[in-house]
């Protein structure tokens, strides 16, 4: 019996020492001290592992040592990868073909969940995912050369679509997504999520902003701003940031009598 | 697409053939750059030509100028950012940054670097190859003959039009 229970407290120094590594030194909690990326990333740092997505991989490198770094993993993926999403422990990878939901292991290395094919046929589309909670929204944007959010080579054979499209999949068992919706927007690219908003950038025609708060897999618009070239956004503390063509602009989100507007801060212009 | 297969191989054997005919078609071909990563550095202010990726990081925004380097940008106050340094880097393209360290890319290595003062970053490492499938493979909104890269040249900073003899790339998708 007494062997039992050294066994047990053994196996629970075990466990709590494998819990410690892998929180890390140098993990995302301190505050302000890790970036916020834009959707469109294809690097991130969690804890101390740095995820890097290539055209047709993902690569993760341990980061406990800047100055000696080392490749820990490297797995290959299809063709056309764009983005990098860090969610709860999970990677989600948007490419020109399909969403990759992949599951960071104790040792912070990622393992391939699924892969949702958007589309039955080849098209070339590509946009980013962000999530929140157990759903996921994707942009698919009709333009894949765009020298912004470009997801790599244009194929010839690919067809392409008419109209963009908004699409909300829930998350919750990873292993099988579920598209819930798809909204029609003319050129989608980066989004980002604040809370009940979802904010989406339309190519030249600026900013959606949807709601999600009501229904998260039914987002609803809210409000377009006026034309400007928007492609990616960030929003941090109330303030949103757009970047698009030689412009990045600061807004914060006004709310007035039920209505929401953004209203700008500053514009960094050429 | 069997057609460019079949292409393809006919292509390869004529390119075998040292004695047959030269095959000299108008393509692109890369315009390499080297440059010391190590000696990566703050420069004066550059103006915005085109943004492309950013983040946000502690009161600063960082914002990749493609393929030249990086804007910092002082955004303690949103309605007043101001251009504070630049950092030149040839064929930068994605970045983030965690715990005073920068992470970029610098054609397909990433390199690791310094910033607990922002105003003077300082190269602490790199990993090659840790993008080794980048996008900038081919010359972009370009079907046809290229000169292949040679990453023992350095980084593509950009392509140029030029007659190519037996070209050994070609895109082909």
């Amino acid at each position: 019996m007494k062997n039992v229970t050294s066994l047990v407290l053994f196996v629970c120094a075990l466990f709590l020492y494998g819990c410690s590594e892998s929180l890390g030194v140098g993990n995302d909690q301190s505050g302000g001290n890790i970036a916020k990326n834009g959707s469109y990333t294809k690097m991130l740092v969690v804890k101390n592992r740095l995820y890097g997505v290539s055209l047709s991989d993902i690569s993760t490198l341990d980061i406990s040592d800047k100055n000696n770094p080392k490749l820990l993993d490297k797995k290959r993926l299809g063709f056309g990868v764009e983005s990098i999403f860090h969610h709860q422990g999970l990677l989600l990878i948007g490419s020109n073909q399909q969403m990759y939901i992949m599951k960071i292991d104790a040792n912070g290395v990622p393992n391939l969940e699924s892969q949702s094919r958007y589309f039955d046929v080849e098209v070339g589309s590509c946009d980013p995912i962000v999530a929140q909670s157990t759903t996921a929204y994707v942009t698919l944007s009709p333009n894949t050369i765009t020298g912004f959010g470009n997801c790599g080579i244009q194929r010839n054979t690919a067809q392409t679509l008419l109209i963009g499209q908004l699409r909300s999949y829930d998350i919750t068992d990873v292993k099988n997504p579920i598209l819930k919706s798809t909204i029609d927007v003319s050129n989608p690219k980066g989004l980002a999520i604040d809370g009940e908003y979802l904010y989406v950038c339309n190519s030249e025609k600026g900013v959606n902003i949807y709601d999600i708060g009501k229904n998260k897999f039914a987002p609803e618009l809210l409000y377009s701003s006026d034309p400007f070239e928007a492609y990616d956004v960030i929003v941090n503390n109330g303030i949103i940031t757009v970047v698009g063509g030689k412009n990045l602009h600061q807004y914060n989100l006004e709310k007035q009598s039920g209505k929401i507007s953004l209203k700008k801060l500053s514009t960094i212009e050429l | 697409m069997k057609y460019l297969l079949s292409f393809g191989i006919l292509f390869l054997m004529v390119g075998c053939h040292k004695d047959s005919e030269d095959l000299i078609v108008d393509g692109f071909a890369p315009v390499y750059i080297v440059y010391d990563v190590t000696k990566i550095k703050n420069e004066k202010p550059k103006p915005l030509i085109s943004g492309t990726n950013f983040i946000l990081y502690k009161t600063y925004i960082l914002l990749i100028e493609k393929n030249e380097g990086i804007h910092i940008v002082d955004n303690s106050n949103p309605a007043l950012p101001s251009f504070i340094s630049f950092i030149a880097l040839p064929s930068v393209q994605h970045l983030t940054a965690s715990e005073d360290v920068l992470y970029v890319n610098y054609g397909k290595d990433l390199v690791i670097v310094d910033i607990s003062n922002i105003n003077n970053v300082k190269f602490l490492s790199s990993v090659k190859g840790f993008f080794s499938t980048d996008q900038e493979v081919i010359p972009p909104d370009f079907s046809g003959y290229f000169e292949c890269i040679d990453d023992n040249k350095g980084v593509v900073k950009t392509w140029e039009k030029k007659k190519l003899v037996n070209p050994r790339c070609r895109t082909v998708i």
